[in-house]
């Protein structure tokens, strides 16, 4: 059995903003329980999600006027630190235990994303979460995002999503069928590296684009892809017909070694302005997206070994892999330390 | 030693490809236009996917995952995203496994070179002159080799029969390399069988006998007073994890004019699996020879005594 190891002191995104609110939402994070929240109107929370005193697990905890969260079980209460300020049990001669903090992670929110700083020996963070280019000009869509569990290690469902060649024969019924005269061949591509991670570009195939969308996009347009990576959770898929852009953010989160939350947000630069036809688009964008994860999913949970590895692995990769390559020789370049 | 498990009714394998898990190992079989069995190991070289959702096209099995295509052999012959004249890795290929359908069923053999000759031909024979009547797939939360050994003791099961009635024949009991077979006697007679309470009524037993061949295919037989009654139970206990397995069951019944109804026969095999709740189920986990079995063995022990030391035998061989 392989050792579980994940990359620490990073900035992992957990959520998507909109699941965010004033109560508490719970996660879970390489076997760590955390609650994420909102403390008035400008500032995000982040602690674990497991009472000091006997284990309760907080989310289901009520919020008071002060932001305070008690738990529903003996009644201790914490502020949005995370520090224990309560104990309606506690004997008149007796202080609040001084280790009766929950721990705190640093939080915050960029790219329709909520970012948590992951350090399994504490250290601050390190490093600045990047801007995403492709949002400029795009309007996010909270309204569609999507989460979806599955039973797989991250570096599984990540490549997943980075991957080009997988659509015409994974994908077929969902997003559109290829041509059966047309070549699937995948022209050499360029993967572009940056600080904290890659993109690489290449030309759409699909030739029969599904039902009404193909009013909207146009297949005659040159269409082409573009994936992001950024180190390390999150990819990015963004397509682009003629001036029409689509973009997918997708936060990979590693629950533990076989389990993995995928939380999704959309941004695009079209279908904005009239309400009934946005909504409609947005809901064929939630449609989509579900069918695609339940396409992928019926591929991944199945995948051997269950982590994928530049070696060891013992996969014949080819051309068109590129940029699977380059995110398992990503990976492995940041040597993965174990998360205890 | 070679061995051979029992997959699937030979019916079942098509030219959709059939997916077959075996402990830790998963394989994939299907069938050619020409009608003949192809076998791999369940894993694309490529990514590892598996080809449960994959399809057959232009004689080539098709991965679902990045539609690679490979011949019969096993080799990759087509690469879709690649396949502007670049050659086809070597390396890209599936390993075969043998398969061979006999009797109307499928059996498979993981080893290099299996031997046609250990497969149990005889228990083949026996099966093709009887009819089936029913079959089954079901999972048990057992070790494999518990589901095996309950079922040589199939009249003790609870709601078949009281324990007072049957006596193993020790003189019976049969043993090689490939097989164990044993018969048990009615010792108590004229006393009716109530197969179960309310079902299945008075057939009046007369002998139970059934044959092992390793790892774990057995055929059980149920004689009773007149032979037209006569059922057979047959299971391929294969092996998932340590504590699960799935079976895969088939009745037998010796004639046409039996007074057994196919539905009496299925809840028949229902508390079959109901008892299992009850005795295999609730056993820890599978017996390992490096840990000392705390189990008291009497002499009526013998058939689970030889089950254990031929798996034990076939384990240190494939190792």
């Amino acid at each position: 059995m392989s050792t579980p190891f994940f990359p620490t002191d990073c900035w992992y995104a957990v959520a998507t903003s909109s699941q965010v609110t004033d109560q508490p939402f719970s996660i879970r994070l390489l076997e760590h329980e955390i609650l994420l929240r909102r403390v008035g109107s400008a500032r995000l929370s982040a602690h674990s999600a497991i009472c000091r005193h006997r284990r309760c697990h907080l989310k289901g905890a009520g919020i008071d006027s002060e932001f305070n969260l008690t738990c529903p079980f003996h009644g201790w209460t914490y502020d949005s630190s995370g520090r224990c300020v309560e104990i309606p049990l506690l004997p008149a001669a007796e202080a609040i235990p001084s280790d009766s903090i929950l721990r705190s992670f640093p939080v915050l929110e960029k790219n329709g994303l909520i970012w948590l700083w992951f350090s399994a020996e504490g250290h601050l963070p390190s490093y600045e979460v990047p801007v995403i280019a492709e949002l400029e000009g795009l309007t996010l869509l909270p309204s569609t995002d999507i989460e979806y569990h599955f039973a797989a290690n991250y570096t599984r469902t990540l490549e997943n999503i980075l991957d080009p060649t997988h659509a015409p024969f994974t994908h077929g019924s969902s997003v559109g069928k290829v041509d059966p005269q047309t070549d699937y061949t995948m022209e050499h591509y360029e993967v572009i590296h940056d600080p904290l991670g890659f993109t690489a570009q290449m030309p759409i195939k699909v030739k029969k684009i599904k039902g009404l969308t193909s009013l909207i996009l146009d297949k005659n347009s040159n269409p082409y892809k573009e994936y992001r990576y950024i180190y390390p959770n999150v990819g990015i898929s963004t397509i682009h017909f003629g001036k029409l852009t689509l973009c997918a953010i997708q936060a990979h989160i590693p629950e533990s070694e076989q389990s993995t939350t995928v939380r999704l947000t959309n941004a695009r630069n079209f279908l904005l302005k009239t309400p009934v036809v946005s909504s409609w688009f947005d809901r064929v964008t939630i449609q989509t997206g579900t069918k695609i994860c339940m396409e992928d999913e019926s591929i991944i949970l199945d995948q051997i070994p269950v982590r994928s590895e530049f070696v060891g692995s013992n996969e014949v990769l080819v051309g068109s892999d590129s940029i699977i390559i380059a995110f398992r020789k990503y990976l492995k370049e940041k040597q993965f330390r174990t998360v205890s | 030693m070679n061995t051979w498990q029992l997959v699937a009714r030979a019916e079942s394998i098509t030219a959709s490809p059939y997916v077959i898990s075996i402990g830790a190992e998963r394989y994939v079989a299907y069938r050619t236009a020409s009608g003949l069995l192809r076998a791999f190991v369940d894993r694309c070289p490529h990514r590892g996917a598996s080809f449960k959702t994959g399809w057959l096209e232009d004689a080539c099995l098709r991965c679902p995952y990045h539609g690679w295509g490979f011949d019969p052999d096993g080799h990759c012959v087509d690469i879709p995203a690649d396949s502007d004249g670049t050659r086809v890795p070597i390396a890209a290929r599936l390993q075969s496994v043998v398969v061979v359908e006999q009797g109307g069923f499928v059996w498979l053999s993981a080893d290099a070179e299996p031997d046609l000759a250990s497969l149990p031909s005889g228990l083949i024979e026996s099966l093709a002159e009887l009819q089936l009547l029913a079959s089954g797939e079901r999972p048990v939360a057992a070790y494999f080799g518990h589901v095996t050994e309950a079922l040589t003791e199939l009249p003790y099961l609870s709601s078949l029969i009281s324990t007072q009635r049957l006596r193993l024949d020790c003189e019976s009991v049969q043993s090689t390399d490939q097989s164990l077979s044993a018969s048990y006697q009615v010792f108590e007679k004229n006393t009716p069988l109530t197969i179960t309470p309310t079902r299945l009524k008075a057939f009046g037993l007369k002998g139970f006998s059934f044959e092992i061949c390793f790892p774990s295919t057995i055929l059980c037989k149920l004689s009773f007073e007149d032979p037209i009654n006569d059922l057979c139970l047959l299971t391929s206990n294969i092996q998932q994890s340590t504590q699960s397995t799935n079976v895969l069951w088939f009745v037998f019944a010796e004639s046409k004019r039996r007074q057994v109804s196919r539905k009496t026969v299925e809840s028949l095999v229902d508390e079959i699996f109901a008892d299992f709740a009850l005795t295999i189920e609730t056993v820890p986990s599978c017996p390992s020879e490096q840990e000392e079995i705390r189990e008291s063995h009497l002499s009526s022990d013998v058939i689970v005594d030889s089950y254990r030391r031929a798996l034990a035998r076939l384990s240190r061989s494939s190792s």
